[in-house]
């Protein structure tokens, strides 16, 4: 009974925290801007890159300070001519907390655009960290179209169709823009789920990168509550690394690292 | 794709609303607001069959399933065709508010139609049902809706000199009219079988129209619409009064208004090009209403679009019910870009109940990708999420291959739908999968599958 009870504080801990969260964001959530396109972002969002190449992505996130909330991911793209396709592992959390996830995702994509449809499978975890019977899949998609050379806009929805244990995170739609100016780029995102706070049920994000040599920087300002989040990314080679801090003034920081290698924006 | 609705007086009411408007497609089709029909009532889907006709001689030929995981899968048949002189088309199906057919003779000078009847005289005031004050289309000289007002049998002859024979059941009621036309003129006489009789007297100048209409007991409406270009621009204004007892026999749930009041407006703008829409109505002494709205399509670089409008309403949108007023105030934008194989269309539009668009009742977002594969293969995927108040319906076009549903929705949730057409058998299979989420409940995915043929006679090779 206590121990049914713990676990049940320890599931509305971690799906407050969780749903307090970006609301577009789960396993594959990379510290990147929004409109760089990878292969996380082609496996948690449906968005496929415009460029082709093989890129491998280690992931490694704690939400919102949580030590049991963790989420470890593995990313790998391939794309050639015009077809996108990643492959994505995961593990977020420890114990009767956790869960492990299988995700896919194929499209197409060019320079002027591209459409994919992804899907991820979660199994839970039991107290000793074992494989549950409770599982659950999850289907979506996301297009994005360059409406300029200095304009790009997407719309994803990632859980067109969900069937089996519901998803940690409800996500709707997601729309945004991103504005290339100089050499900084400006997006502004909208996405909507259910459950969040104020009229349009919507979470807003606007965003700013500028390049710092062979870094990037950026920040990010959300709302419902009002919230920023700063990013670094530096690369050398092929190997890109970054890490993006999320702050919250509730539920503290949410940290996130990735060490990559291969084709990036 | 689900009949609308329920047996009985909701079947009913689908079919009132099956009425074959095609300026409400056409408005559809363009990016702003849906406007539904207010003999509808709230909450319920509307059916109207798309505007897409034939080429003289081709026949079309649809066989169609549809159903979900939990129901069996009901059919529906359709048939088209047209010939130099001669047309028809029939659809059946278990609970389809189309079903029905038409056959249609035409001459020189004379014609016949028997089946579903669309008729209209002048501004349809008394046949045809008049355009409702709030609508663009009640600014265009045929912009009222033709509706499938009933069924039976008209009979023309004579061409700008010739008169017009109409027998059938309308609206429950046994009618038969006999319209004279001389020129730019036109007289008409409305009959049922109680003694009933209505008459209408209509002109219909290069600039304009007008139309005036009269029952046995006295009751009256007139409604006159002209339009004047100002300089790039297109002007027209619409005026309509009456006794506020006048009901047309054939469509007593679409006489609309009294009194009204249309004024609008298109041309260039430096934002792109514009149309602006001003209306004042009045039902009876404390049930007016007022619509105020402002469009504006701007092309952007490399063939996409931003489309947005502004709008505000007041007032009732129908004769019944209480003496509530209430104030919605619109705004809506959509951006549409790409080019083939691949374009995306996002859109979002907001409803407040208090002045800047606060106090949200209806909110809806939705993002649409169509991408075209070779053979003529296309995909689309559309995905909106909404939210409205208690009490408050938005409405979702979808169109289908033979008709356009505009499905009522509330509450919270979303709604996915899948569209894949693809070449088969000398013809085109076209299978959509639907997927809601209602209030945090998923529903089981409804499909539908048609194959669909349209074909012409090969022409003959000349000795």
């Amino acid at each position: 009974m206590t121990r049914s009870i713990r676990r049940l504080v320890r599931l509305m801990v971690a799906a407050l925290a969780l749903s307090t969260g970006r609301a577009a964001a789960q396993e594959f959530w990379a510290p990147a801007p929004a409109a760089d396109l990878g292969a996380a972002a082609l496996l948690e969002r449906g968005l496929p890159p415009s460029q082709s190449g093989f890129e491998a992505v280690a992931l490694a996130i704690r939400w919102h300070g949580l030590p049991d909330l963790e989420t470890r991911s593995l990313a790998i793209g391939a794309s050639g001519r015009g077809a996108r396709l990643a492959l994505g592992l995961s593990q977020t959390g420890e114990g009767d907390l956790g869960w492990n996830a299988l995700a896919l995702a194929a499209g197409a994509g060019s320079e002027a655009g591209g459409c994919a449809l992804r899907a991820c499978g979660r199994r839970r975890l039991d107290a000793t960290g074992a494989l549950d019977s409770e599982s659950g899949v999850e289907i979506g998609a996301g297009a994005w179209i360059a409406a300029t050379e200095a304009v790009q806009v997407w719309a994803s929805a990632p859980q067109l169709w969900t069937r089996g244990d519901p998803p940690p995170l409800e996500r709707w739609l997601e729309v945004g823009t991103a504005f290339r100016i100089a050499d900084a780029r400006l997006w502004l995102v909208r996405a909507a789920a259910p459950g969040a706070p104020a009229g349009l049920r919507a979470e807003h994000v606007a965003g700013l990168m500028v390049p710092l040599g062979p870094a990037a920087l950026w920040l990010e300002a959300r709302d419902h509550p009002p919230r920023g989040g700063v990013g670094i990314e530096a690369g050398v080679a092929r190997v890109i690394a970054a890490v993006e801090v999320d702050s919250h003034p509730v539920l503290g920081e949410t940290v996130r690292l990735s060490l990559g290698w291969g084709a990036r924006p | 794709m689900s009949a609308p609705k329920s047996s009985g007086g909701r079947a009913w009411w689908a079919i009132v609303a099956a009425a074959l408007a095609c300026w409400v497609i056409a408005a559809a089709a363009r990016a702003e607001p849906i406007e539904v029909p207010t003999d509808v009532p709230e909450g319920e889907d509307v059916v109207y069959e798309a505007n897409d006709s034939l080429a003289s001689g081709e026949v079309e030929l649809g066989l169609g399933l549809e159903g979900s995981a939990a129901s069996k899968p009901s059919h529906r048949r359709r048939v088209r065709f047209d010939e130099p002189d001669f047309s028809g088309a029939v659809r059946e199906g278990r609970g389809d508010p189309l079903a029905g057919g038409a056959i249609e003779g035409r001459a020189p000078r004379a014609g016949f139609t028997a089946g579903k009847l669309s008729p209209r005289w002048g501004r349809g005031l008394l046949l045809g049902s008049p355009g409702e004050p709030w609508q663009r289309a009640a600014a265009e000289r045929d912009g009222g809706r033709r509706g499938r007002a009933g069924e039976g049998v008209r009979l023309s002859q004579g061409g700008e000199r010739g008169v017009e024979l109409i027998a059938g059941r309308f609206a429950r009621r046994d009618l038969a009219g006999l319209r004279a036309r001389r020129g730019l003129l036109g007289a008409g006489l409305l009959a049922g079988r109680g003694r009933e009789v209505q008459s209408s007297f209509a002109v219909r100048p290069a600039a304009g129209e007008v139309e005036a209409v009269l029952d046995r007991a006295g009751n009256w409406r007139a409604e006159g619409l002209l339009e004047h270009p100002l300089g790039d621009w297109s002007a027209t204004g619409c005026v309509r009064a009456g006794t506020e007892a006048f009901r047309s026999l054939a469509e007593p749930t679409r006489s609309g208004p009294a009194r009204a009041l249309t004024i609008a407006a298109a041309g260039p703008a430096r934002l792109g090009e514009a149309r602006a829409l001003a209306a004042v109505w009045r039902y009876r002494a404390g049930r007016a209403g007022a619509r105020i709205a402002l469009e504006c399509r701007h092309p952007l670089p490399d063939g996409s679009r931003l489309e947005w409008g502004l709008e505000e309403q007041h007032g009732a949108r129908s004769a019944a019910g209480g003496g509530s007023v209430s104030l919605r105030q619109g705004g809506w934008a959509e951006w549409s870009g790409g080019a083939d194989p691949l374009t995306l269309t996002v859109r979002h539009e907001t409803w407040g109940a208090r002045a800047m668009l606060r106090d949200v009742v209806r909110a809806v977002s939705s993002a649409r990708l169509e991408a075209r594969g070779p053979f003529g293969a296309r995909v689309a995927l559309t995905n909106a999420v909404f939210r409205t108040r208690r009490g408050e319906s938005l409405y979702l076009g979808e169109a289908e291959s033979d008709r356009v549903v505009l499905r009522a929705l509330s509450g919270e949730g979303r709604r996915s739908r899948l569209e894949l057409l693809v070449p088969a058998g000398r013809g085109r299979v076209r299978a959509t999968l639907l997927v809601t989420t209602l209030g945090g409940v998923q529903s089981e995915p409804r499909w539908t599958m048609e194959w669909i043929r349209r074909s012409r006679p090969e022409p003959r090779a000349a000795p």
